[in-house]
């Protein structure tokens, strides 16, 4: 026996952290390969600015006011890893406006997840009495950004590794780490073409 | 973003008839009790795909559910599955249920089964076992909620290795 909420938070934990199911957990490294630990406050931003976006759509789709093809957003999700990887590969020193880009894009990309996230959320959610909706949605939600600091924390410790320990540059790094997202995600492209 | 979610709105309608998948294995079930009837009513939420190849590794293959090629054993078929892969316990005694129907959720890719369990008695404790597709993919997740009595509510999830749950009301 556990609570609903404790359920729904581990439920949104698993989703994001699956293995099996890794295009969120890959384009949430895409998003920091540029940064590293020193940057938190730009991650933050960033991380918050994904957190916006998944959770406007999350919402939406959860109470049916957005519906959209699952196929076509499976299809999305791995062309915005795509596209960030590539944004870290040219952009070597992002001006102020070129921030701001990169923070809207990453609400807008979440804007995409989201609608991943509430495919699985919709077929998790129980309606019944009382307010079970809201505290599911909730827990899912806050469950998902759990797992998503977690694969933050993962990257930069290994940003921090590669860095300090092997003396790798930071650009190298970025190149090694957006190359490898470019590559898996295009593969998850061409598969999941509509 | 309301253009784009619009536009992709447009796409999800021209694109309705496209066959989607899922990658994820969850069921989904409401157990209410109704004190007024003094039943349980069981609504449970299941991917059509995923229980055809479970009931298909038992041998009920072939059963078309929910199409127009139907089998016609699908319905006594899909009772007798349900019946051996969901039992549930009220105050420690086994009650059988009765297979109302089924029908396409919305979004045809899954289906709602319907049952009833009559002459329930006030529940102080609801037994659940469910192990439904847990022979088929090692990530299913069982989802249940039970409503008991004065609507006091609680959740179990079952997956491999925990397939029954009890609650106290």
């Amino acid at each position: 026996m556990q609570s609903e909420f404790s359920l729904y938070l581990n439920l949104g934990f698993d989703h994001i952290l699956d293995v099996n199911g890794y295009d969120h957990i890959l384009f949430v490294i895409a998003l920091c390969a540029v940064y590293q630990i020193s940057d938190w406050k730009k991650v933050a931003i960033l991380a918050t600015s994904f957190t916006f976006g998944h959770s406007v759509t999350l919402a939406l789709s959860a109470l049916d006011l957005v519906s959209v093809d699952g196929g076509l957003i499976e299809f999305l999700i791995p062309l915005t890893i795509l596209l960030t990887a590539l944004y870290n590969v040219y952009n070597r020193r992002p001006s102020s406006i070129g921030i701001s880009i990169k923070y809207s894009l990453a609400a807008f990309f979440g804007l995409i997840h989201g609608m991943g996230f509430s495919n699985f959320f919709r077929s998790a959610v129980i309606p019944d009495i009382d307010d079970g909706f809201i505290t599911q949605l909730l827990a899912f939600n806050l469950g998902v950004e759990l797992g998503q600091l977690i694969i933050i924390a993962f990257i930069l410790g290994l940003t921090y590794v590669f860095m300090e320990i092997i003396k790798v540059r930071l650009r190298e790094w970025n190149l090694f780490v957006s190359g490898a997202a470019a590559g898996l995600s295009f593969a998850m492209i061409i598969e999941r073409f509509p | 973003m309301w253009i784009l979610l619009l536009m992709l709105n447009f796409w999800n309608v021209a694109d309705a008839l496209a066959t989607e998948k899922h990658d994820f294995h969850i069921s989904k079930c409401l157990v209410e009790y109704k004190p007024e009837a003094s039943t349980l009513q069981i609504s449970l939420h299941l991917f059509i795909d995923d229980l055809e190849q479970s009931m298909g590794l038992e041998g009920k293959d072939s059963l078309y559910l929910l199409t127009v090629k139907e089998s016609p054993i699908a319905e006594i078929s899909l009772a007798n599955y349900l019946e051996t892969h969901f039992k549930i316990e009220v105050n420690g005694q086994p009650f059988t249920y009765q297979y109302l129907g089924k029908e396409t959720a919305g979004d045809y890719l899954a289906m709602w089964c319907y049952m009833e369990v009559t002459g329930v008695p006030y529940p102080t404790q609801i037994t659940i076992y469910n192990d439904l597709l847990l022979n088929v993919f090692d990530d299913q997740k069982n989802i249940i909620s039970v409503i008991g009595p004065e609507e006091r509510k609680a959740v179990m999830i079952m997956q491999r290795g925990d397939e029954i749950n009890t609650v106290n009301f």
